[in-house]
């Protein structure tokens, strides 16, 4: 049965109708029966003026955006070059993957007092949680990427002694971005829980940081408007990094073609 | 595949059968059998506070009230609270802090006693303020500009802190507070991350005893040298629906704080039992006052302070919603 | 290389065995200069032993929290609230799942909110969790079942959607009863899907429960590990940290295995990583 595509409107309508619903629903029930930690949707954003919205996007949530960034884009030039040299020498890479295995599965919050020993508490601290953190999904993703180039490929590299270079960069980069691409979207996810994360333990600003001290106070509103942000900010990731994606794969594909 | 999805399903419905199993959170009953012990669920922090109870049941105070003692250990007021509301627990140690901000956001939370008062020795009590000893810092107003680490923001410790820089005639708001745990506290400030922390004891003694620090205030007797720095909550609901129990707890309380004043290596000595700090240090430690008795002015004084550090609005509403029902 | 055709098969076999123990054998080269460099950064004083013990520290305290009961306690603990939360993330996401993109109305009017909803990271939530619950292993329960749901529930919507259209237009044309498509023709289809689902969501599962355990304190090794933090006892910190690392990787070497012996023709098992 084909898919009839629906016009625009009705598509923003079945976008937002649920949505909408939802809050709705929340409050009604929470006018009829208040409750302390479910504030309905009016309290929510009333308290956004007061706290989020005045001055706390340049102190807490820019800082917070950076180091998200910064972290991010650590793990995934990291996790991209390791990635390449791993996969490019088999018994480096049979080598590695029990060690990267078990660095993966340690849980994230331990990374903190670990990190915390060598480099202290201020954003230094905060950016390495994050890239160690999210670093793994990239690192692996692209050492698969790398394992499943094409064999001619390789041994027209080998015979006509290609250099490292071009070996690296212009072969196996390019033939295995499909596979990082899938890597580097999961560490995105990751890399925004290490966030929260890097917040909880001995932080003076951010996001993550502002959720637990709200809660500490019993801020419930307050509390809830970081939560909603982090929800945005992981919507807007996405979408960026599925534009980015694409602008990827468009080069990916330019490449292929020229060879 | 046919007998893999039965399979599946039959452990799927299992599955949802032990759900409902591991259940909510369990409230206290009375026991059936009268005359029996009625039992006492007690959430806590590991400090030398508790051990005080646990010399008290030792001695029988509790049982002559027909109590027993419950003790689980948590992490801490702002998560014991949400439990004692949840019912999880009957009654719950807390610092002050977290009961006053807690009332203010319509916590129904009651104090039944004060758990521990400042020592009114402005020369040996259980909080300090510790530097390192080639730090130019040698007084609370030097704190200006520096950073402080506590182990909970917003909370006892910085306000203690703000209020010795405040009489030290300094400005609080100068100084940086930082949040760390316990354990990191040391390694930070050797490592000069941080210039300066207020923390208790037996952390205290942990600290000094490298031997290349030195502490500048004792806390919370340089603060207030009545200040009352935890206390022991209920629910309003509680209080209201069994004065009984309420009377009987800081009935068997006196008693336990009576004696524990009078056998203070007893104290210790229980603490023991539930930590693992260094029996020297134990040793050395300094001790709270503990007494039941309160007055509204006592809980009035740390709620200004605690309006002074902007963490609470009215210090009178919540003052009165603490203690309203409380039976002291 | 020269073989006679006789000894062909038995040349290949040898490369095969030859094959088959060559990442092993060089995997276990990896662990060993692992173990090798926990013991000598250390004992060196590269960093500083006092917070990151040598390695034949750590194994001590290791063997040590092996005899105490109060571990085993933790590690059941632990691994019974990561399997009751995988199972009920399961059962959930395959339900909804099945619902969501078995009407098309649905999954349209829902994906909104679903694309809004998972990327919130699930430790934003453990404020919240720890109002409402306290400090219980409920409160990680939720926590491990908001991450998971989402991964089986994305793999079951693909696999709706991917179920085979002509099995249901003749299980429709045939006026077959739509419970009987449920079980007969969309379950089967879709269980390679679920199973992959599975597969994500035990690792994500784990991670969130140990996660919980340590920030909220509900029993499980997390929060042993942090109580071995506060009271300062670094080499069982350390150990307990291996013990939740090995627990991860043989969860997700089991389930991949698991996961191979039944689906080996699925193609994500090549795919994913």
């Amino acid at each position: 049965m084909r898919r009839r595509t629906r016009p625009l409107r009705l598509r923003i309508v079945f976008a937002v109708a649920v949505p909408i619903a939802i809050v709705a629903a929340w409050q009604i029930v929470a006018t009829a029966r208040p409750s302390l930690y479910w504030p309905s949707p009016l309290m929510i954003v009333q308290s956004f003026g007061r706290t989020w919205l005045d001055g706390m996007i340049v102190q807490d949530v820019l800082p917070s955006l950076g180091r998200f960034v910064v972290g991010y884009l650590i793990a995934v030039v990291v996790g991209v070059v390791l990635g390449l040299l791993i996969g490019s020498f088999r018994r480096l890479r049979y080598a590695a993957e029990p060690v990267i295995d078990i660095f993966r599965a340690v849980p994230p919050p331990v990374i903190v007092p670990v990190v915390m020993l060598f480099v202290g508490i201020g954003d230094d601290m905060k950016i390495i949680v994050i890239a160690i953190g999210s670093v793994w999904p990239v690192l692996l993703n692209t050492v698969e990427g790398v394992r499943g180039i094409d064999e001619v490929q390789r041994s027209t590299a080998d015979s006509y002694r290609v250099s490292p270079w071009r070996r690296y960069v212009r072969i196996a980069l390019p033939a295995a971005t499909p596979q990082i691409l899938v890597g580097a979207r999961q560490s995105l996810s990751i890399a925004l829980i290490m966030m929260v994360i890097s917040e909880m333990f001995a932080a003076t600003n951010g996001i993550g940081f502002n959720i637990v001290q709200f809660q500490r106070l019993f801020a419930l509103p307050e509390m809830w408007g970081g939560i909603v942000i982090l929800g945005v900010i992981g919507v807007v990731a996405n979408v960026l990094f599925t534009f980015a994606e694409r602008r990827v794969a468009a080069w990916h594909f330019g490449m292929q073609e020229s060879r | 595949m046919r007998h893999t999805a039965k399979a599946l399903t039959a452990a799927a419905a299992l599955v949802l059968a032990l759900t409902g199993c591991a259940g909510g959170p369990a409230a206290s009953e009375t026991p059936a059998t009268p005359g029996a012990l009625r039992a006492v669920n007690i959430g806590a922090v590991p400090t030398v506070d508790i051990a005080v109870l646990y010399l008290g049941e030792k001695q029988g105070f509790f049982e002559d009230q027909g109590l027993e003692l419950d003790i689980e250990f948590g992490a801490g007021g702002a998560a014991l609270i949400p439990a004692l509301i949840n019912g999880q627990y009957d009654i719950i140690y807390s610092n002050i802090i977290s009961a006053l901000q807690g009332v203010e956001r319509g916590l129904p939370l009651v104090v039944t006693a004060p758990a521990g008062v400042a020592s009114g020795d402005v020369e040996a009590d259980t909080a300090a303020i510790i530097v390192p000893d080639d730090s130019a810092i040698q007084s609370p107003k030097d704190l200006e500009g520096k950073t402080v680490a506590v182990n909970t923001l917003s909370n006892l410790h910085e306000i203690m802190v703000r209020e010795v820089v405040i009489k030290d005639g300094g400005d609080p708001d100068a100084v940086q507070f930082v949040e760390l745990g316990l354990p990191d506290m040391g390694a930070a400030l050797d490592s000069g991350q941080i210039d300066a922390m207020s923390t208790s004891e037996p952390w205290v003694g942990t600290w000094m005893q490298a031997g290349d620090d030195r502490i500048i205030a004792l806390n919370p007797s340089e603060a207030d040298v009545d200040f009352i720095h935890s206390v022991y909550l209920t629910t309003q609901e509680k209080a209201q629906a069994d004065p009984g129990l309420i009377e009987a707890w800081r009935a068997a309380l006196e008693e336990s704080f009576a004696y524990a004043m009078d056998h203070v290596d007893e104290v210790k000595a229980e603490m023991a039992n539930f930590s693992d700090v260094d029996p020297g240090i134990l040793q050395q430690m300094a001790m709270s006052r503990y007494t039941v008795d309160f007055s509204r002015d006592d809980v009035l004084r740390v709620a200004e302070m605690t309006q002074r550090a902007h963490v609470l609005q009215d210090p009178e509403k919540a003052t009165d919603l603490l203690i309203d029902g409380a039976a002291g | 290389m020269t073989t006679t055709s006789a000894s062909l098969p038995a040349a290949r076999e040898r490369t095969r065995a030859r094959g088959r123990a060559e990442p092993f054998l060089w995997g276990l080269v990896g662990v060993v200069v692992l173990a090798i460099a926990l013991q000598v950064v250390p004992a060196l004083g590269i960093v500083n032993p006092q917070f990151f013990p040598p390695l034949d520290r750590v194994v001590v305290a290791f063997a040590g929290e092996l005899a105490t009961p109060a571990f085993w306690s933790a590690l059941l603990a632990t691994l019974y609230g990561w399997l009751l939360g995988l199972a009920i993330a399961t059962v959930a996401g395959v339900v909804l799942g099945v619902l969501i993109a078995g009407i098309p109305i649905v999954a349209e009017l829902l994906n909104s909110t679903i694309e809004f909803l998972r990327p919130i990271p699930s430790v934003a939530l453990v404020p919240l969790v720890v109002l409402l619950f306290g400090i219980s292993m409920q409160a990680t329960l939720v926590l491990v079942v908001y991450a998971s749901l989402w991964q089986v529930l994305i793999q079951v919507m693909y696999g709706v959607r991917a179920v085979d259209v002509v099995a249901t237009e003749t299980a429709r044309s045939y006026h077959v009863a739509s419970w009987r498509q449920v079980t007969r023709v969309i379950w089967p289809s879709i269980l390679p899907y679920v199973f992959v689902g599975i597969r994500l969501a035990a690792t994500v599962a784990l991670v969130l429960e140990i996660t919980g355990e340590l920030v909220i304190g509900s029993p499980g090794l997390g929060k042993q590990i942090s109580l071995a933090q506060t009271s300062g006892a670094v080499d069982t910190m350390y150990a307990l940290i291996w013990v939740s690392a090995l627990l991860g990787v043989v969860v997700s070497i089991g389930s991949r295995a698991a996961e191979r012996r039944t689906m080996f023709w699925h193609p994500s098992i090549r795919g994913e990583v």
